[in-house]
C-alpha cells in the first residue's frame, strides 16, 4: 500500500480522487501547495499528484522548490492544458496525465512511478 | 574671373532651353555677319588695287600719248599738237595731285578726290582708292609702288620741263642744234625711264594685290574655320547637355518605375527640363512617401493580425482548460459514484449523505459548465452585435441582496469577512439579469484575487447615478493593466495562479456601455482593488428622471 499526497485546489476534484484511491492506497489530499511541502518534511510518501493552476502557490513553483530540496519522491502532474501548455520549462516531474482522465490511467501512472528505483 | 564665370553658368542654367537656342544661333548669325564685313573689306581693297591698276594703265598711256603729241609737234612745230602734249600731261598731274593731297599730315579727301577725277579715274573706284592709300600706305608692296610712283611724278615734272625747253628752242630764229639733240636725248631718256617706272609700279602693285590676295583667302578660311568650330561647340555642348540631362531623368523614371523610389534626378536648372526633373523627383518622393506609408500599414495590420491569432489561439487554449477542469470532476467524481454503488454491501458502508453530497458538487459542476458556455455565448453575441438588453424596473438593491446570498458558501469556504452597505430600493430601468451578471463577475473576481482578506460592498445614489463599489484586499492591479483589464482575453493575474477565461471584466464593460453606464478600478498593485460600477438612475431619454 503506497502513500498517496494529492494537491488540487478543486475541492470536488480533490475528494472524488480520495475517494477513488483510497480503495488500494492511503491517501492524504490537501489544497494548497504550501501545505503540501510542509508536510511533506513531516512524512514520507510514495508518490504526489500535482495540480498545476492553484492560487497562491502554483505547480510550478511547487515543483521548483520540491527539486530545490532534492527530494526525490515522483511527482505525477495533472493538467488540464493541450495546445497551450504552461510553462513546465525544464522543471523536473515523474509522469504527466492530460485532464480530463479515467482512474485507471491515473492509477497506471502511480503504479510506473512508485515501481521506479 | 571664376565668379563671373559662376554667374554666367548660373544665368545660363536659368535660361529655358528655346532661349539657349536663340543664344547659340545668334552667336553664328553674329560671327556670319562678321564673315560677312571681312568679305566685303576685301571684295572693296581688292577692287581698289583693281582701279589702282587701271588708273597706272590711263597714267601710262597718257605718258605715252604726251611723248607721241611731242613728237607729232617736233615734225609739224603746230600748236595744236604741243598743247594736246600739255593736255595729255593733264592726267598724271591729277593723279599727282591726289597723292600730294593724301600725303599731307591731314589728309585732304575732297582735293584728292578732284585730282583722280582729273586722272579719269571712274567715281566710283575713288573712295576705294582713297581708303587703300591711307589703310595700307604702309605695306611694303604698295610702300614700292607709291615710292615708284613719286619718282614718276618727279621725273615726269622733269619731262615737261624738258618739253618746254625744247619747243622754246624749237622757236628761235637761230636753233641750236646741239642744244636740241641734247634735249631730246634728255626727252628720250626720261622717257624710258618713266617707262621703268610704270612697269615697277604694276609689278609692285601687281605682287600686293597676290600678297592680299593670300592675306583675304588666309582670313576668309580662318573666320569659316572659327564659324564652324564655334558653332559646333556650341551645339555639341548644349545638345550634349540636353541630351544627359533628359537621359538622366529618363533613368531615373526607369529606376523609380523598377520600386527604387529614393533614386532622384539631378534638377539644378530652372529651364524646361529641370522642371521636369523636379516634377520626377516630387513624384519619386511622393511614391517613397507613399510605399513606406503603406508598408508601414501592412506591417501593422500583420502584426494586429498576428496578435488576434495568437489571442485567438491562447483563448481556445484557455477555454478548452477551463471546460477540461470541471469535466475532470465530474468524471472522476461520476467513477466515485458508480464504485460507490457497485461495492454496496461489499466495501466501506457509504452514508446517504456522502452520495447526496457528491451529486450536490457534481449539479455545481454542471452549473459552472453552463456558465462558461454562456459566457462563450455572450462574447459571440457581442462580437457580432446582437447582445440585447431587456430592461424592466429593476430594484438593483434586491439584486446585488441575492447574488450574495447565493455566493454565501463561497464566502464561508474563503474564509472571508464582507462587509456590506447597501442603500435600499436603488431602482432604475435596467436589464436585471445582465446586472446580476456583473455584480457576480465582481464578487467572484473579489473572491479570486482577494487573498481570502475582507471585502467590501457599497450601493449608493450619487448624483443620478446607481453606484456599486467592490472593494478587496488582494493583489490588486497594476496602473499600467487598468484599461487592458477590461479587454477581450486579457487578465493581468499570473496564468499558472488563476484560472478564467479573461472574459468577465470584458463582458461587463459591455454591458455598462449598453446601459450608458460605465465601469472603473482603482488600485495600486498590492493594495487590492475597488470596481466601480455607475448605472444612470433615468431611463436614456427621461428628461424627468428615474424617481420622478
Amino acid at each position: 500500500m503506497k502513500h498517496i499526497l494529492i494537491i488540487d485546489d478543486d475541492m470536488a476534484i480533490l475528494e472524488a480522487l480520495e475517494l477513488l484511491l483510497s480503495r488500494n492506497h492511503r491517501v492524504t489530499a490537501t489544497n494548497r501547495a504550501s501545505d503540501a511541502l510542509e508536510m511533506m518534511e513531516k512524512n514520507r510518501y510514495d508518490a504526489v499528484l500535482l495540480d498545476l493552476l492553484m492560487p497562491i502557490m502554483s505547480g510550478q513553483e511547487f515543483l521548483r522548490r520540491h527539486s530545490a530540496r532534492g527530494d526525490n519522491t515522483p511527482v505525477i502532474v495533472m493538467t488540464a492544458s493541450s495546445i497551450y501548455a504552461p510553462e513546465l520549462g525544464d522543471l523536473k516531474f515523474t509522469a504527466l496525465v492530460h485532464k480530463p482522465f479515467q482512474i485507471s490511467e491515473l492509477e497506471a501512472a502511480i503504479m510506473r512511478a512508485t515501481e521506479q528505483p | 574671373m571664376k565668379g563671373l564665370a559662376q554667374i554666367i553658368g548660373k544665368r545660363w542654367s536659368s535660361l529655358s532651353i528655346a532661349k539657349k537656342l536663340y543664344v547659340v544661333v545668334g552667336i553664328m548669325a553674329f560671327l556670319i555677319a562678321g564673315e560677312l564685313l571681312i568679305l566685303e573689306f576685301s571684295m572693296t581693297t581688292l577692287s581698289a588695287v583693281r582701279a589702282f591698276v587701271g588708273g597706272e594703265g590711263l597714267w601710262s598711256k597718257a605718258q605715252k600719248d604726251s611723248a607721241i603729241s611731242l613728237l607729232r609737234y617736233e615734225l609739224t612745230r603746230d600748236e595744236q599738237d604741243f598743247q594736246a602734249f600739255l593736255d595729255a600731261l593733264k592726267i598724271p598731274e591729277g593723279d599727282h595731285l591726289a597723292r600730294i593731297s593724301l600725303e599731307k599730315p591731314v589728309p585732304d579727301r575732297e582735293s584728292a578726290r578732284q585730282g583722280f577725277l582729273a586722272g579719269n579715274i571712274h567715281p566710283d573706284d575713288i573712295d576705294p582708292m582713297i581708303d587703300l592709300i591711307l589703310r595700307f600706305s604702309n605695306v611694303s608692296y604698295l610702300k614700292r609702288a607709291i615710292a615708284a610712283w613719286t619718282e614718276a611724278d618727279l621725273v615726269l615734272s622733269e619731262f615737261k620741263a624738258a618739253a618746254n625747253e625744247y619747243r622754246r628752242l624749237l622757236h628761235e630764229p637761230n636753233p641750236d642744234r646741239e642744244k636740241i639733240r641734247s634735249v631730246r636725248a634728255t626727252l628720250s631718256t626720261l622717257n624710258e625711264r618713266l617707262t621703268e617706272l610704270e612697269t615697277q609700279f604694276s609689278d609692285e602693285l601687281g605682287a600686293g594685290s597676290r600678297w592680299m590676295e593670300g592675306v583675304i583667302i588666309s582670313l576668309l578660311f580662318l573666320a569659316v574655320l572659327a564659324v564652324e568650330c564655334i558653332g559646333l561647340t556650341l551645339t555639341f555642348l548644349t545638345s550634349r547637355s540636353i541630351s544627359r540631362r533628359l537621359e538622366n531623368i529618363s533613368d531615373t523614371a526607369k529606376a523609380i518605375g523598377e520600386g527604387d523610389f529614393t533614386r532622384r534626378a539631378v534638377a539644378d536648372s530652372n529651364d524646361e527640363i529641370g522642371r521636369v526633373a523636379l516634377a520626377v523627383n516630387q513624384m519619386g518622393g511622393l511614391l517613397e512617401h507613399s510605399y513606406a506609408d503603406l508598408n508601414r500599414r501592412v506591417e501593422e495590420r500583420t502584426r494586429e493580425l498576428a496578435n488576434a491569432v495568437k489571442s485567438r489561439d491562447e483563448f481556445l487554449s484557455i477555454a478548452s482548460h477551463e471546460l477540461k477542469t470541471p469535466l475532470t470532476a465530474l468524471q472522476l467524481q461520476l467513477q466515485a459514484l458508480r464504485l460507490l454503488i457497485s461495492a454496496n454491501g461489499e466495501g466501506p458502508a457509504v452514508s446517504p449523505q456522502k452520495l447526496q453530497g457528491l451529486i450536490d458538487t457534481s449539479e455545481k459542476r454542471i452549473r459552472k459548465l453552463s456558465e462558461l458556455i454562456d459566457m462563450l455565448l455572450d462574447i459571440s453575441r457581442i462580437e457580432g452585435g446582437k447582445l440585447k438588453l431587456e430592461l424592466t424596473e429593476v430594484n438593483l438593491t434586491d439584486a446585488v441582496k441575492d447574488v450574495l446570498a447565493l455566493f454565501s458558501e463561497q464566502i464561508a469556504q474563503a474564509k472571508c469577512v464582507l462587509s456590506c452597505e447597501i442603500d435600499e430600493n436603488v431602482r432604475g430601468h435596467w436589464d436585471r439579469f445582465r446586472l446580476e451578471q456583473v455584480i457576480t463577475n465582481l464578487l467572484s473576481n473579489a473572491l479570486k484575487y482577494g487573498a481570502s482578506k475582507p471585502i467590501e460592498i457599497k450601493l449608493t445614489r450619487e448624483s443620478g447615478d446607481a453606484v456599486l463599489r467592490v472593494r478587496d484586499h488582494g493583489i490588486g492591479v497594476r496602473p499600467e493593466d487598468k484599461l487592458r483589464i477590461f479587454n477581450r482575453f486579457e487578465r493581468c493575474a499570473s496564468s499558472q495562479n488563476f484560472s478564467g477565461l479573461g472574459l468577465g471584466l470584458y463582458i461587463s464593460k459591455q454591458i455598462l456601455d449598453l446601459h450608458g453606464g460605465q465601469i472603473d478600478v482603482d488600485s495600486g498593485s498590492g493594495h487590492g482593488s475597488t470596481f466601480t460600477v455607475k448605472l444612470p438612475l433615468r431611463e436614456p431619454g427621461d428628461e424627468k428622471g428615474a424617481s420622478a
